[in-house]
């Protein structure tokens, strides 16, 4: 009897009736945000990484409701692709909590996004490897934001490296860069996925350009701001 | 890792003995320099140590080995390391800011090593949970910290921890077992009442929620140019 009962609740507490990604055309992913300790939100802000695509934005209730809330990723892209959302759940402009979630799209799914207060907060402006002080992959550098919100740089395909008392870095793979060349952090020389470095004869990279939107690599020239 | 300190170092003394201890010293610095920059700091270690004993009076090895050491979250270690560097140099050195720097941030961090019995527990940092489960090493900000530990069918343990500068201390948490309350003999009249007040107050939250704690948040569009 009692399982009867808490399977009735946990349909009272679903509440709505309808999918959040009814009303889009093409393919949308189910954002269902959940949380242990935050009890409601009004409004979500998601960090998107969708392939080599990035986006941000907020979605807003009319009205704080209580967790598990629901939204959706509605994508036109090619799939399948890889999607990974880090959320902020907000309550009267307050960050309550951080989570992230990522799955191989190749049609409609639903992500579960567990949020939860950060046990130590990250420092704003600071980049962060995915799970150091910020919700995200471990493989993805991030930009702190305001209130411990983390915002995609970009994925590191030689692996995030955890600096200890500075900021961590997608890691270039040994000092293999030419000497006077420019390359995207992580391609190289460590550093920012959306910066271009000038390789040193060290092997390090300095600071050459900041990239608007993205940084590409090119296979045998120098990578380049896009 | 020992082993190849060990070898190294033995390396390096028996070097000693040899005409060409600098550039022997030369050697193992620019050999640390680069796994530093490889991000291979331990081996990284083992050369700069090498380094040092061969060139004891140089100041380069110093610098390497606090830089090193900070990357390998040793700050007390990378403290003594700027220390000698900075006998080492004249006081305008241009390398002295950056370990000026290292040195200010290493003594703004201690790290506290929470144990617990039974382990496995859950950890909370000054009302904020963190996804560490017992044993857990915490890197805190220098100063007093309200640490809880819990374990669903225990108790749990507050303890206020001080982080000190650069060190390394431990918190000591025993979970008494949680009491069981006693069964009640007439244990389906409480059954009854208990479904009773949960099927009322289920149906007025619904009567009273539907339609406007509606938890549809409106979807967002992404493409090639963002998301909106």
């Amino acid at each position: 009897m009692p399982v009867r009962w808490l399977a009735l609740l946990a349909v009272v507490g679903c509440g709505g009736d309808g999918d959040p990604c009814g009303a889009t055309a093409g393919t949308c992913a189910t954002i269902r945000v959940t949380s242990t300790g935050i009890a409601r939100v009004d409004s979500l802000e998601l960090d998107v990484s969708y392939g080599d695509g990035h986006g941000t934005a907020i979605t807003m209730l009319a009205a704080p409701a209580a967790l598990p809330v629901e939204t959706g990723v509605a994508l036109d892209v090619t799939l399948p692709v890889g999607l990974g959302v880090v959320v902020a759940g907000r309550l009267d402009g307050q960050v309550l909590g951080t989570g992230f979630a990522a799955t191989e799209l190749a049609g409609g799914a639903t992500l579960v996004v567990a949020i939860e207060p950060p046990a130590m907060v990250c420092v704003a402006t600071g980049t962060y490897c995915g799970g150091d002080k910020v919700a995200g992959d471990p493989e993805t550098l991030y930009r702190c934001g305001a209130q411990g919100m983390a915002y995609a740089r970009g994925a590191c395909a030689s692996g995030c490296q955890i600096g200890t008392n500075r900021d961590d870095t997608c890691y270039g793979g040994g000092p293999r860069c030419t000497t006077g060349t420019r390359y995207c952090g992580g391609d190289k020389v460590d550093g920012d996925p959306r910066t271009l470095y000038t390789c040193q004869a060290d092997g390090t990279g300095v600071t050459s350009e900041a990239c608007v939107n993205r940084c590409e690599v090119v296979a045998g020239h120098p990578d380049t701001c896009r | 890792m020992w082993v190849r300190t060990i070898v190294v170092v033995l390396v390096a003394l028996v070097g000693r003995a040899g005409a060409d201890d600098l550039r022997t010293a030369q050697q193992h610095l620019d050999a640390g320099v680069a796994l530093y920059g490889a991000g291979n700091f331990a081996d990284a270690r083992v050369e700069l140590a090498a380094a040092q004993v061969l060139a004891p009076d140089k100041p380069n090895p110093y610098r390497w080995l606090a830089l090193v050491d900070v990357r390998l979250g040793d700050c007390a270690s990378a403290l003594v390391h700027i220390e000698s560097f900075a006998a080492r140099v004249a006081a305008d050195d241009a390398r002295l800011g950056e370990l000026v720097r290292l040195r200010d941030q290493c003594r703004s961090i201690g790290h506290i090593r929470v144990v617990s019995s039974p382990t496995g527990a859950t950890v909370r940092v000054d009302q904020r949970a963190t996804p560490m489960m017992t044993p857990a090493d915490l890197a805190l900000s220098v100063g007093s910290h309200v640490i809880v530990v819990g374990k669903p069918g225990f108790e749990s343990v507050t303890q206020t921890v001080e982080a000190h500068a650069a060190g390394v201390d431990e918190a000591m948490f025993t979970l008494p077992v949680a009491a069981v309350a006693e069964p009640h003999h007439r244990w389906w009249l409480w059954t009854t009442i208990g479904v009773g007040v949960v099927a009322i107050a289920a149906g007025t939250t619904y009567a009273l929620t539907r339609g406007r704690d509606d938890p549809r948040l409106p979807p967002i569009a992404c493409d090639a140019t963002g998301c909106r």
